[in-house]
């Protein structure tokens, strides 16, 4: 299977694009890229062809699917794009910045027959499904509470532009344990409560911490830190954490503890080195299987909505200092 | 000599008469109990005189400074009556069950012309005030958001009051608290809570566990778990500012592990690891309020202190009864005591 990737702007394209060398049936056949350097970077690390317009890479034929990492809020025309261009696409996520940009991504990938998937690569993180089977097999007895967090160090460029990512932290990394408490509980998030600031670094135009405290259609409840609270002397980028309180015991996860501890003398540093590969692999197999099989993808279009408007509903939150019930359910529960 | 009356000999009570006996400038002349046997035994250890009538001790001439340990709901009356004696006061935290209580002890004290101060004992946990001393002098740049958890067995398995909510408040008012008096301290007043927890929502009797997010006015965010449903006691904290972050875990500070080679007896002991210091927490805590009170100056701890940490606690818990955010008016959070 031919496959491209549309921008490496999100600093995730360069793992996909290591996992697909690493795939012997997936041939990466073209990059596009507006930032010529990186394209060029891109082009000369993975293979391919460049293209300065994506819209020239989908005239491609022979093409069957698309990885776009673009800046979040252009999700939605290279989406639409792609989808006109009969291509099977693997968003990243945060799927969109607003529920309309989401909805005409969903709608216009079912209308052009192409699969639409969101890249939720912590579904396919060992330690998270280990900590599902656990939850699954009742190990806790009956699942109460979440308390979450997904701490990072300040991502670089566009991330903190609310023009480009919709957002800060909060819609950087709400929506990874958003997916995972809908998929591991198999239930909407209907609340959501939220704090929302910039303290870490003054001066940049979005928010850098935040706290939300988030309900369940179940009755549970659960936490999550989704701060850029990370210093820039922390030995890692940082991290996702899960402990789930239920009524027989209390399963705590992390995601990214798999390192060993590296002190280097001449960076002046320490640092962890992971030593796994994480989900990115298994990922991106399920993506194209499901396009070989012609089935759905694992995580669809509307997992990615879902999960986006937890996001907006914590900024909401956050004005208003008040809880504030998720659209996308009621949405659903009218339909 | 500050001589010292224990009311109440359960595990506090015993923990208290330790430092006291440790304390060069102290001595436990008196220890009440309604239960006898458990007054006199530890009244033996320490050379001190039992009795089951609490009047008797704190009324006794030789008594200076009375250390309340029984149950909460019992704090008052005999704070109050301490004070009426002319005695000064250490109540364990948290203060009392209620605001009205409180505020009570904080006036019969006051009135009375003796000091009151309550066990709010994290801020004389070294690495806790260690952290105090490093954000006062800027450690961490403009404080962003902060992390506080406090974790432990249930314990209503050993001491069947706390699991009552009318007494102990749960896990909220009894363990929490204590993290919210030291974001307090740390931080200032609090500008908004919210919170939920498990013995609100549960649809069967659960160990008991809480989440709050705090807003503080000086404009810090934070975070606060507390648990009566873990297997044993751990507790962290973590404060990201703008230059830096500081963190603590009491599970990645242990410096002496005791392991014995299993047998089948031993699988099922628990062990306990510990952080070994010249001087505990607790014996820190109280050497602090007897200087104050051979010194006339005003505790750290202050009653008025952990009115207001109580009255955070009970916001919290508010919270997560009507499940809306509690809101201050002027500094003060509005709390309806009926509520609580």
């Amino acid at each position: 299977m031919k496959v491209g990737i549309l921008s490496f702007a999100h600093v995730h394209a360069q793992g996909y694009a290591r996992c697909l060398a690493a795939m012997p049936d997936i041939e990466l056949v073209a990059i596009a890229d507006d930032d010529e350097t990186r394209g060029a970077t891109a082009v000369a690390q993975f293979g391919g062809e460049w293209y300065a317009d994506y819209r020239d890479l989908l005239a491609h034929d022979d093409l069957a699917a698309v990885i776009i990492s673009s800046p979040n809020a252009l999700h939605r025309e290279m989406v639409l794009a792609a989808a006109a261009a009969g291509k099977h696409v693997l968003c990243e996520k945060p799927l969109a910045t607003t529920r309309p940009d989401a909805l005409a991504m969903i709608e216009g990938c079912r209308a052009h027959g192409v699969r639409l998937m969101t890249a939720f690569p912590m579904r396919f993180s060992p330690p998270v499904l280990a900590l599902r089977t656990a939850v699954q097999a009742g190990e806790v007895g009956t699942p109460r509470a979440v308390m979450a967090t997904n701490h990072g160090t300040m991502p670089p460029g566009w991330f903190s532009d609310p023009a480009l990512a919709g957002g800060g932290a909060v819609m950087d990394h709400t929506v990874h344990v958003a997916d995972l408490l809908r998929w591991i509980f198999g239930c909407e998030i209907t609340r959501v409560y939220a704090e929302v600031d910039t303290r870490i670094h003054p001066g940049i135009p979005t928010d850098d911490v935040a706290l939300l405290l988030m309900e369940l259609e179940n009755g549970m409840f659960a936490s999550l830190d989704p701060s850029w609270a990370r210093p820039a002397t922390w030995p890692t980028w940082g991290g996702l954490t899960m402990d789930v309180v239920g009524d027989r015991g209390v399963v705590a996860m992390n995601a990214f503890n798999q390192t060993l501890q590296r002190y280097d003398d001449r960076a002046g540093r320490y640092s962890l080195i992971p030593w796994v590969e994480g989900g990115d692999p298994a990922m991106l197999r399920a993506f194209f299987d499901a396009i070989e099989h012609d089935a759905e993808p694992p995580i669809t279009g509307e997992d990615g909505l879902h999960a986006m408007e937890v996001a907006l509903c914590a900024y909401e939150s956050a004005k208003r200092h008040e809880p504030v019930a998720c659209p996308g359910v009621l949405a659903g529960a009218a339909a | 000599m500050i001589q010292i009356a224990i009311i109440g000999a359960g595990t506090m009570g015993a923990i208290h008469a330790q430092s006291c006996h440790n304390l060069p400038n102290a001595t436990v002349t008196w220890i009440a109990d309604e239960d006898e046997g458990r007054a006199a035994t530890l009244a033996q250890a320490y050379n001190a005189r039992a009795t089951t009538d609490v009047d008797t001790a704190l009324g006794a001439a030789d008594v200076d400074v009375v250390v309340v340990t029984v149950p909460t709901p019992f704090h008052r009356a005999i704070t109050e009556r301490a004070a009426a004696c002319g005695k000064h006061v250490f109540c364990e935290k948290p203060i009392a069950r209620t605001i009205a209580d409180a505020r009570a002890m904080v006036a019969a004290c006051e009135r009375a012309g003796v000091l009151l101060s309550v066990g709010h004992v994290v801020r004389f946990f070294p690495e806790y005030a260690r952290i105090h001393t490093l954000l006062k002098g800027d450690a961490v740049g403009t404080v962003g958001v902060a992390r506080a958890a406090r974790l432990n067995a249930n314990p209503a398995l050993a001491r069947s009051w706390y699991g009552n909510p009318e007494w102990s408040g749960g896990v909220i008012v009894d363990l929490m608290i204590h993290d919210l008096d030291t974001l307090r301290w740390y931080f200032g007043e609090v500008e908004r809570v919210y919170a939920r927890s498990l013995s609100s929502t549960a649809l069967q009797p659960i160990s008991d566990y809480a989440l709050a997010v705090l807003r503080f006015t000086n404009g810090v965010i934070a975070h606060v778990e507390a648990s009566w449903a873990h297997a044993s006691f751990r507790s962290s904290i973590e404060i990201a500012g703008s230059a830096g972050l500081l963190r603590h875990a009491s599970e990645e500070s242990n410096t002496i592990r005791i392991e014995h080679t299993a047998s089948e007896e031993d699988v099922a002991r628990v062990q306990v690891p510990s952080s070994p210091l010249l001087e505990g927490p607790y014996q820190t805590e109280l050497r602090h309020f007897l200087a104050a009170v051979e010194a006339g100056t005003s505790p750290l701890v202050t009653g008025e202190e952990a009115v207001r940490s109580l009255t955070l606690a009970l916001a919290v818990l508010q919270s997560t009864r009507t499940g809306r955010p509690i809101h201050a008016t002027n500094g003060v959070l509005q709390i309806a005591e009926d509520a609580v």
